[in-house]
């Protein structure tokens, strides 16, 4: 499959883009490393034709959102082509390794300060975009790149303005998740520790897995990212 | 491929009762192709490329989903079809659009350093 898709694409040009590797494949589409002949370095995200017919007014919300942010943090929709089989998004190039190849690739363990600062950026950038009425919905490991100390979050696919369908706290929950991940890079499982919930596993405080709790919705959540926030950077501090 | 469904995508909310079975794993199909290829030639360098922070619509408030359809309405200069408000490109035939800015919460289309929306009132940033 991935042989097949390479031979298609590596190589060739789309638009006035040359592709160089295949990065990603999700449900949706294809993600190539491509570069223009300025040698600018871009991501073509190519939609399955199919998919983005059957769901082309929500595929406006990304085009639309992303249209309507600016920030270092979130990668910048730089164009759309549309070509005889190739329709797709032209995305500023990020820097950085996703979360998940650091976990499942790198087997990198993150440290307390590395999560407190993944986390408090990471948080940063959610708070960019609740204030600006968006809410993420997608916020996962694959998602979050990291690279020396700056996070980006990517794949605003799922992402809409946020109304009583689109609640931000989607997103505390995803974020509550995503940190869990984080803390178990360095938990050593032991056979007989199977299928217990996090918060019996993870040694943590008792006011850090109530900041989780309620971000995973299992207590009363918090009413704004700027809480979240400030409970964050209070409980997390090392 | 269609047989692939990334089962944690376009859920709602997270399950909050997962533990080391869960977080130790990369997950299934789903996300068995996120990441793929990435680790040669590819990134792993400073970013240097800073954007001036812009004005943007700053609205807490319910926004509507909808797309929005009415007289605002862009068509594209190129092919004729029709634009969904706030998009920088045309997602037809991927014309760029000069975005003049619009009000999140009716569509609007707002006059240059507006702060209120004339339409419904909604603060602009
Ligand atoms: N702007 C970007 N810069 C660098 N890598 C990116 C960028 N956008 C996406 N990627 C990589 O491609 C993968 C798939 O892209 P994504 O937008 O998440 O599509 P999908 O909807 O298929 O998940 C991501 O997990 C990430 O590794
Ligand atoms: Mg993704
Ligand atoms: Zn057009
Ligand atoms: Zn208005």
């Amino acid at each position: 499959m991935f042989a097949k898709i390479k031979t298609k694409y590596v190589g060739k040009k789309i638009s006035s883009y040359t592709i160089d590797t295949l990065i990603g494949q999700g449900r949706y589409g294809i993600c190539f490393l491509a570069h223009s002949d300025d040698n600018q370095k871009v991501v073509l995200k190519k939609f399955k034709t199919k998919m983005f017919i059957k769901n082309a007014k929500k595929n406006e919300f990304e085009a639309v959102i992303l249209s309507q942010l600016q920030d270092k943090r979130i990668p910048q929709l730089l164009g759309v082509i549309n070509e005889k089989g190739f329709y797709g998004f032209v995305l500023e190039f990020k820097y950085g390794l996703t979360i998940k190849e650091l976990l499942f690739k790198k087997h990198h363990k993150f440290s307390d300060k590395e999560i407190y600062e993944i986390g408090s950026k990471l948080i940063g950038i959610i708070k960019y975009l609740h204030h600006n009425g968006v809410v993420h919905r997608d916020i996962r490991i694959p998602n979050v790149l990291y690279d020396h100390g700056d996070v980006t979050l990517v794949d605003f696919g799922l992402a809409r303005w946020s109304n009583n369908q689109y609640p931000f706290d989607m997103d505390y929950s995803y974020l509550g998740d995503f940190l869990l991940y984080l803390f178990y890079s360095t938990f050593e499982s032991t056979k007989r520790s199977k299928k217990k919930p996090w918060y019996v596993e993870l040694d943590l405080t008792d006011d850090q897995k109530q900041f989780l709790k309620k971000l995973l919705r299992l207590e009363p959540t918090y009413d704004s990212i700027d809480d979240v926030e400030a409970i964050f950077l209070k409980l997390f501090k090392c | 491929m269609s047989s692939f469904s990334r089962s944690s995508r376009g859920r709602n909310y997270k399950s909050g009762n997962h533990g080391s079975s869960h977080y130790k794993k990369k997950g299934l199909f789903g996300d068995l192709f996120e990441g793929f290829g990435s680790g040669s030639g590819r990134r792993n360098h400073n970013n240097q490329n800073v954007y001036e922070t812009q004005n943007l619509p700053r609205n807490q408030q319910a926004v509507t989903n909808q797309p929005i359809n009415n007289q605002n309405t862009i068509v594209c200069s190129s092919c004729n079809s029709q634009i969904p408000t706030g998009s920088k490109f045309c997602l037809q035939c991927g014309q760029k659009v000069n975005i003049s800015p619009f009000c999140t919460n009716c569509g609007e289309k707002l006059p240059p350093g507006a702060k209120f929306c004339l339409s419904c009132g909604t603060k602009v940033n």
